[in-house]
């Protein structure tokens, strides 16, 4: 019952948020809202299916210029239709990558896909003809039937209400067949194996999963931030993405959301640190790591992250 | 008759280490046949060539008539022989209801449930904790439910891997029950066990390996009865033997 | 788990603190505050560095120990975006919202300027003298260029080189981005009404190095001069490269943003008698009034920190927004300032020659040409015009 009161709650907020937030906020909500569905994603991935992914901004990077050039091209695919092709376009990327990700498992696998992730930089550099190179892309407001989302407003609960589908969505994975193969991959390969779960299936599927959760975001993105430039996607960011996991919860939702959450503020209000953002950066998440190995999500009663 | 489960010379190695050198046997329907040997005979290699889990260098494995060598784990586990590996692996963050449930991965939409209905009655204990988390069950408990995940796929043929490694004897004898319980349900099985004597008490038939090779084979009383297997796996001396 | 969405509504709700925000942002009767967002991490850090904190703030503690603008004094707020386009837009943001910033000052770099540029005109906000030269900032009512503007640059080398100079054939070596095709454009505008053409013009993709390739076609088809528009690493790269090749038919000039000490500290030996066009006078060992005056504020407010062309341009951009907000009044505005600095006729800052702004809001439109002698810059014309 007090779930219930507890989400029906956080609910209203998120419908309030633009009038009782003053208007950086509402922008700074956009961009968690966006990096919780990444996190989301990565998590499909690395808390379920033990692959640490260190290239997600690659995936987002394919949904952002996917979504602009829609949005530029072809402005009468309403926005919601944009960030789906978005998503499977990422989505079949990510399935490129999941297959000869197969054979490799811990640092190999962290060195393939942060690989991929320079390569899609270089891929944005090279099809200049298409994405700009290096000078980055102005993205129009996003087109959604006669009316154009241009305010902060506007694209705050675009991305709201994305990102609401998409935790459902993942929530429910959890509990569907697919689901419990996931979470059974993490828990024991051998054991998945022998139950009959197609672990080699189901490691691509979530990796097709996770590339179309972040194609997904990397959509939102583009309207949210307006600009798109290869320096965008840059290692930071995947590093970011792979901290909110950890810092949010390998394999949990909520924890996702947390971490996201955490994640997106911290980086901003280390901006006015300058110079010493990183350091501040690096020695905040190695002591919530210390301190809380197992994420925020591990600080509430377990079982009911999940 | 084709025997339901049919081994032809299967060598299988592990980089450079030889595991299995030209093993074969075979396995009837409605079997109880057991594997023994010391440990790193090749009795958990063989199981793991039959599900699939490493690849047989040489040689075929034959399943219902069908050579299932290069079949994939998931893909035998539908076609029907269950493995209950070593050290039992079940989901230790999963209720004992969610193991069951990835048991049921490979079965159909509607078979999962009477088979979850029909692993509580086989084993009571797991159903009066059936939202219990399972790696907080005890040994014997633990042993019990990765049987039971193995069933919720309905095989035909049950690999057991060590059952009843590291439990207590009065937990041993309950497995052991437990097994031949499944078997009268018309579940044929292959068991490796280092408790030989328990193993031939319950078994028909048996093979014995020794480095990778099947160096003896014959029914149960047979077995028993060798003095030179009663002298390496039944702790006796052979002048024990008209004891 | 039932605690969780509660949580994550009183994080939210703690975050959002509200800032007040005054009648015209930014100033109050003690203060103005302006600021930017600029790399302090990433590849550009120590030019954004230099700009802002060594530059900009170093040219406001002079104006504030002198007694501020009509009293007020000077404040600046810095955030780093790291050359990230999407913190630049999330950071200058959260200056115009939260810290409620008069206007932008010197931010650096064509991609992060360009994610800001439709947010600040939208909002009225002044955009002051960015580090980047692209014409993308021109036309805009808010927006005041600072460094000269490419196409301006090219116009002065090719006029340079073809009349006083007499030279008739020219080829590029060009970054292949907007700073790039930016010169390439304004070349063979420039050329055109010289009736000449381009003989060669070579693109390096950013973040290559290896530009061997590119330097062996363009000696084959022997230009009399032959440019280069890159950063220092490639830049570098291509003299050393001519060198090793023995290709000395042929004069390397470098534009204005190559035109700098890093560049030939890379270079080496390899960088004798290349050109170049500068924008800045020598930080080192100018006479010029101001440039001295420069040197001896950086000895006294930040003696640990060595002159270098990007602090003062920060420097520079410092002292003509103080002309602006000075001219603009006791009432200032962000409207007030426009008109002013729209008015600024033949300000002297002793660094550029007089500075008159206008309506096209360009500060800066000269360059003068230098030679590398002994590695370093020697200063070979007066000011060239580009108008």
């Amino acid at each position: 019952m007090s779930r219930r009161v507890a989400i029906g709650g956080l609910l209203v907020l998120l419908a309030a948020w633009p009038w009782i937030a003053p208007r950086y906020f509402i922008y700074l909500a956009s961009l968690v809202a966006v990096n919780a569905i990444v996190a989301i994603g990565l998590n499909l991935l690395s808390g379920y299916t033990n692959q640490l992914s260190f290239g997600h901004a690659g995936f987002l990077a394919i949904g952002a210029y996917t979504a602009a050039l829609l949005a530029m091209h072809a402005r009468s695919i309403p926005v919601p239709v944009a960030l789906l092709i978005a998503g499977i376009v990422t989505g079949l990327v990510g399935i490129l990558l999941g297959v000869p990700c197969l054979r490799l498992e811990g640092l190999y696998l962290t060195m393939a896909t942060l690989a991929f992730g320079f390569v899609v930089t270089e891929a944005i550099l090279n099809l200049d003809g298409l994405t700009h190179g290096a000078d980055g892309l102005r993205v129009p407001p996003a087109p959604l039937g006669r009316w154009q989302l241009a305010s902060d407003t506007s694209r705050y609960y675009l991305t709201a209400a994305v990102a609401l589908v998409m935790v459902v969505l993942a929530v429910n994975v959890a509990r569907t067949r697919t689901g419990r193969a996931f979470l059974a991959i993490r828990e024991s390969e051998i054991a998945a194996q022998t139950s009959g779960v197609n672990v080699a299936l189901y490691k691509t599927v979530a990796f097709a999963i996770s590339a179309f959760y972040t194609g997904v975001a990397g959509g939102l993105f583009a309207f949210v931030v307006g600009y798109l430039s290869p320096d965008a996607f840059d290692l930071v960011l995947s590093v970011d993405f792979v901290t909110m996991i950890i810092v949010g919860g390998l394999g949990s939702v909520p924890g996702s959301i947390v971490g996201a959450l955490v994640v997106t503020f911290l980086h901003d209000w280390l901006a006015a640190f300058q110079n010493y953002r990183p350091l501040i950066f690096g020695a905040v998440m190695v002591l919530v790591m210390l301190f809380l190995p197992g994420g925020l999500a591990s600080a509430f009663p377990r079982g009911a992250t999940r | 008759m084709t025997p339901l489960l049919e081994l032809v010379a299967v060598s299988v190695a592990y980089g450079k280490r030889r595991a299995l050198e030209d093993v074969s046997l075979h396995v009837d329907a409605g079997e109880i046949v057991t594997l023994l040997g010391a440990n790193g005979a090749g009795k958990s290699t063989t199981l793991r060539a039959i599900s699939g889990l490493v690849r047989p260098a040489r040689g075929r494995i034959m399943y219902r008539g069908t050579d299932v060598t290069a079949a994939a784990a998931d893909a035998i586990v539908a076609a029907g022989v269950g493995h209950v590996p070593e050290g039992r692996e079940i989901f230790p963050d999963f209720s004992v209801h969610e193991n069951l449930l990835v048991g049921g991965h490979v079965a159909g939409r509607d078979d999962v449930a009477p088979r979850v209905e029909r692993a509580y009655v086989m084993f009571p204990v797991l159903g009066e904790r059936r939202a219990q988390r399972a790696g907080t069950l005890s040994g014997g408990e633990q042993q019990m439910l990765a049987i039971a995940r193995a069933l919720m796929a309905g095989p035909a043929l049950l690999l057991l891997d060590e059952p009843s490694l590291g439990l207590a004897p009065r937990l041993a004898h309950e497995i052991f029950r437990v097994i031949r319980q499944v078997n009268e349900t018309g579940v044929t099985i292959l068991l490796v066990e280092q408790n030989a004597r328990r193993a031939l008490g319950l078994a028909h038939r048996g093979y014995v390996l020794e480095t990778g090779r099947i160096v003896a084979a014959g029914t149960a009383a047979s077995l028993a009865a060798d003095p030179a297997i009663r002298a390496a796996y039944l702790g006796l001396a052979a002048a024990d033997a008209g004891h | 788990m039932r605690s969780m969405p509660a949580v994550i509504a009183a994080v939210l709700l703690t975050l959002a603190v509200v800032t007040p925000v005054a009648a015209q942002p930014g100033v109050t009767d003690t203060e103005i505050v302006i600021g930017c967002s600029n790399s302090f991490s990433g590849p550009l850090a120590f030019t954004g560095e230099q700009a802002t904190k060594f530059g900009v703030d170093l040219y406001a503690r002079v104006v504030n120990d002198a007694g501020g603008i009509h009293g007020r004094k000077v404040r600046t707020v810095y955030y780093d975006d790291g050359y990230r386009p999407q913190d630049a837009a999330a950071n200058t943001k959260k200056l115009i919202e939260q810290d409620g910033v008069f206007a932008i000052i010197a931010p650096q770099g064509t991609p992060p300027v360009m994610a800001t540029l439709e947010y600040l005109e939208q909002n009225k906000v002044p955009l002051l003298f960015p580090f980047q030269g692209s014409p993308v900032t021109r036309a805009r009512k808010y927006v005041f260029s600072g460094m000269t503007l490419y196409d301006r640059q090219s116009k002065m080398m090719i006029d340079y080189l073809v009349g006083p100079r007499k030279y008739k054939s020219f080829a590029v070596l060009y970054q292949d981005d907007e700073y790039g095709k930016s010169f390439l454009t304004s070349f063979e505008k420039d050329l055109g009404r010289h009736q000449l053409k381009l003989v060669a013009a070579e693109p390096v993709k950013r973040g290559v190095t290896d530009v061997s390739a590119q330097i062996a076609k363009l000696q084959a088809v022997k230009p009399e001069v032959t440019f280069l528009v890159l950063t220092p690493g490639p830049g570098a790269q291509a003299l050393k490269e001519r060198q090793k090749i023995g290709w000395n038919d042929t004069i390397m000039v470098s534009s204005g943003p190559l035109t700098d000490e890093r560049y030939l500290a890379l270079a080496g030996p390899a960088a004798e008698a290349v050109e170049g066009l500068a924008l800045w006078p020598d930080p080192l060992t100018s006479d010029l009034p101001g440039v001295k005056a420069y040197r001896e504020h950086m000895a006294r407010y930040f003696p640990k920190n060595e002159p270098n062309r990007y602090s003062l341009s920060g420097y520079v951009a410092g002292m003509l927004f103080a002309e602006g907000a000075r001219r603009a009044g006791r009432n200032l505005t962000r409207d007030g300032l426009v008109a002013a600095l729209e008015s600024v006729k033949g300000f002297q800052t002793g660094i550029l020659p007089p500075l008159t702004i206008g309506g096209d809001h360009e500060t800066q439109k000269q360059g003068f040409w230098v030679r590398v002698e002994k590695g370093r810059f020697k200063q070979l014309t007066d000011w060239l015009k580009s108008e």
